[in-house]
């Protein structure tokens, strides 16, 4: 066997579609690092994995073209009559080209996991568990596509099937990225029955288990089918083409209906120092910037001193942290460690809001007015205003210096009190900008 | 007449159309949402490059060396040949589309280009690839103006008023049709 499939391999577009799979999807990886925008793969194995899997939706329709093209070898080479008079049956002398187009894709697909490993292996805050599955299920949904290929460029033998179906496949596919999008939010099922990923996710993410398992069983039918097509030999076998799918979907559906995106627990479980000093945590995700953050984090709790009932611990807050937050507590938003440019300007963010992250959102009409106050809450701690940090446009800034010198003007005691009242309303994720009572209509 | 009628029919150019016409129809059809949406575009693109795909299995005879010994010029009909197909991909998807002429005309040039390459590099049962492969990347690939090397791969993709695109579309009309018109067709190894 091995004989004849190193025969197959040099002599088939096989290990050229493998070729072209590996080279689009490490183009496709490393492209990115001319922006600087490597952080969409490289914090975690997850993400790694999803990106593969979000490129696919190149990779799967040119498999598909490479397998139409694989299967109409014998017609184009007028073989096709002389070989059907050997006595072997039609099958067995199929399935090593079949078995060819199946190893050549895979390989490529898992070089392109090779050449991202090294750059996640220096990143990612953890191992993590669970992302093997992501890419065995891109592996088979490359697979399918080469042998839905061999099967159609079978059963379509002209010479157009490898160029129709590489470029309708796509366009198919791109207009039922357009379909599923619309009920995206309430149903996410149809969407994860395309052989692609058509959102990421974030570090703190995993894909639920329920979901590889149920694309598994679809994109393993689709892939039966296809080789059912390919190495049938009369009508009646091929009509049977269509169960593996079939059954393969009816299996798959219910699984698809659950949360495809869970929290990933592992990610978001806390690793903290252990050196005797004032407890500085981050998220597993983000255990190799624990180094970073621990002199501006304990410096941000020697400030936040200044309180009553202050704080003795600085605790990343990944996003969807459940509140409410101990008062024996500071947290940071996730964001902030990789923003932040230098330490004195991590140590002002941790005190922004004294020690509690954003609760407001972007769209609502108090988002400004809650920055404000935390900002200026911060400059109280941090003992100067600005605090260091990205300059703002000069009305704004204006603003945040009347609101500031409102502050100072106070009495000592109602500042310390008016600051406090901030990190009590961010502690439950109240209003801060009320809570500091200062600033525009207050 | 007769010559000419000799001539597609080795080409098997009928034929051609009559898988490109409704192909292309169909794909730019698919991806006609509102007027100037990026995904109209995207899919005028697709189209584009898989009728001029499919027109470009016509740029080679069924056996190239035999056309080589024949005492015709070969280059002004093989340039006829690229215009033909250019004129037919762009004409065709540009009824059916909602996406700007000029991106339906500038992907057409481009591919068409392309097609000629590979048929004059692979022969023409492989002058499916480049245009395949090159569409996919830019219709697979959204059309993000950052960093350069994206910006190049999805030249197919982008709005009409960039130039980078432009010049990306013409220099492979102008590679592609000078190395077919002066090459033709690749002929198969002698067995």
């Amino acid at each position: 066997m091995s004989g004849i499939l190193g025969i197959e391999l040099r002599r088939s577009g096989a290990l050229l579609a493998g070729t072209a799979t590996a080279v689009l999807g490490v183009a496709g990886l490393y492209l990115l690092a001319l922006t600087g925008q490597t952080g969409l793969w490289d914090q975690q194995w997850h993400l790694l994995a999803v990106f593969q899997r979000i490129m696919l939706v190149v990779l799967w329709p040119l498999a598909l073209a490479a397998g139409a093209w694989q299967a109409g070898r014998d017609r184009r080479s007028r073989i096709e009559e002389l070989l059907g008079t050997t006595p072997a049956p039609g099958w067995r002398r199929l399935r090593p080209s079949s078995l060819a187009t199946a190893l050549a894709l895979a390989a490529g697909y898992l070089l392109v996991l090779a050449a991202g490993a090294p750059k996640v292996a220096t990143a990612a805050g953890h191992p993590g568990s669970g992302w093997w599955a992501v890419v065995a299920v891109g592996v088979l949904a490359l697979v399918a596509a080469g042998f839905l290929g061999l099967g159609l460029g079978r059963l379509l033998p002209y010479a157009y099937t490898p160029a129709v179906l590489g470029a309708g496949s796509l366009a198919g596919l791109l207009a039922a990225i357009e379909v599923t999008k619309l009920d995206d939010a309430t149903v996410p099922g149809p969407a994860l029955l395309l052989p692609f990923f058509t959102s990421t996710i974030s570090e703190f993410q995993e894909v639920a288990g329920s979901v590889s398992t149920g694309q598994a069983w679809w994109l393993g039918g689709l892939a039966l089918g296809g080789l059912v097509l390919y190495l049938a030999t009369n009508r009646l076998v091929r009509l049977l083409a269509v169960v593996p799918p079939a059954l393969g979907l009816a299996l798959a559906a219910p699984m698809l209906t659950v949360t495809a995106f869970p929290v990933d627990t592992a990610a978001v479980a806390e690793v903290c120092t252990t050196d005797g000093g004032p407890r500085v945590c981050v998220t597993a995700a983000h255990s190799r910037k624990l180094a970073v953050l621990v002199a501006p984090a304990r410096e941000g709790l020697r400030l936040l001193a200044k309180l009553p009932d202050a704080p003795a611990s600085v605790h990343e807050a990944a996003p969807g942290r459940a509140h409410p937050q101990p008062a024996s507590e500071a947290w940071l938003d996730s964001d902030n460690l990789s923003q932040a440019a230098d330490p004195a300007e991590l140590t002002a963010r941790i005190l922004a809001g004294a020690g509690t992250p954003l609760c407001a959102r972007n769209e609502e009409s108090a988002y400004l007015d809650v920055l404000r106050a935390r900002a200026v809450a911060a400059a109280w701690l941090y003992g100067s205003h600005p605090v260091p940090g990205p300059a703002y446009a000069a009305a704004e800034q204006a603003q945040r210096d009347t609101m500031w010198k409102t502050l100072v003007a106070l009495p000592a005691g109602e500042q310390e009190r008016r600051v406090a009242a901030v990190r009590a309303a961010g502690l439950t994720c109240g209003d801060q900008a009320a809570a500091l009572g200062i600033g525009a209509g207050r | 007449m007769t010559t000419v009628a000799l001539y597609l029919r080795s080409r098997e150019v009928p034929a051609g159309v009559l898988c490109a016409v409704p192909a292309m129809v169909a794909v730019a059809w698919l991806g006609s949402g509102p007027a100037e949406s990026r995904h109209a575009v995207t899919a005028a693109a697709l189209a584009v490059a898989l009728g001029v795909a499919v027109l470009g299995h016509g740029l080679g005879g069924p056996d190239s060396t035999l056309d080589a010994t024949a005492a015709i010029r070969w280059a002004p009909r093989r340039a006829l040949h690229l215009a033909a197909i250019l004129v037919v991909a762009a004409a065709v998807v540009a009824i059916v589309t909602t996406a700007p002429v000029a991106v339906v005309l500038r992907d057409a040039a481009g591919f068409t280009g392309l097609a000629a390459l590979a048929a004059a590099l692979f022969g023409r049962r492989l002058a499916w690839t480049l245009p395949v492969v090159t569409g996919c990347v830019s219709a697979g690939i959204p059309a993000v103006p950052e960093p350069f090397a994206l910006y190049l791969l999805t030249w197919a993709g982008q709005p009409p008023d960039s130039p980078v695109a432009l010049t990306t579309a013409l220099i492979f009309a102008v590679a592609g049709a000078a190395m077919y018109v002066t090459r033709g067709p690749a002929r198969p190894a002698p067995l």
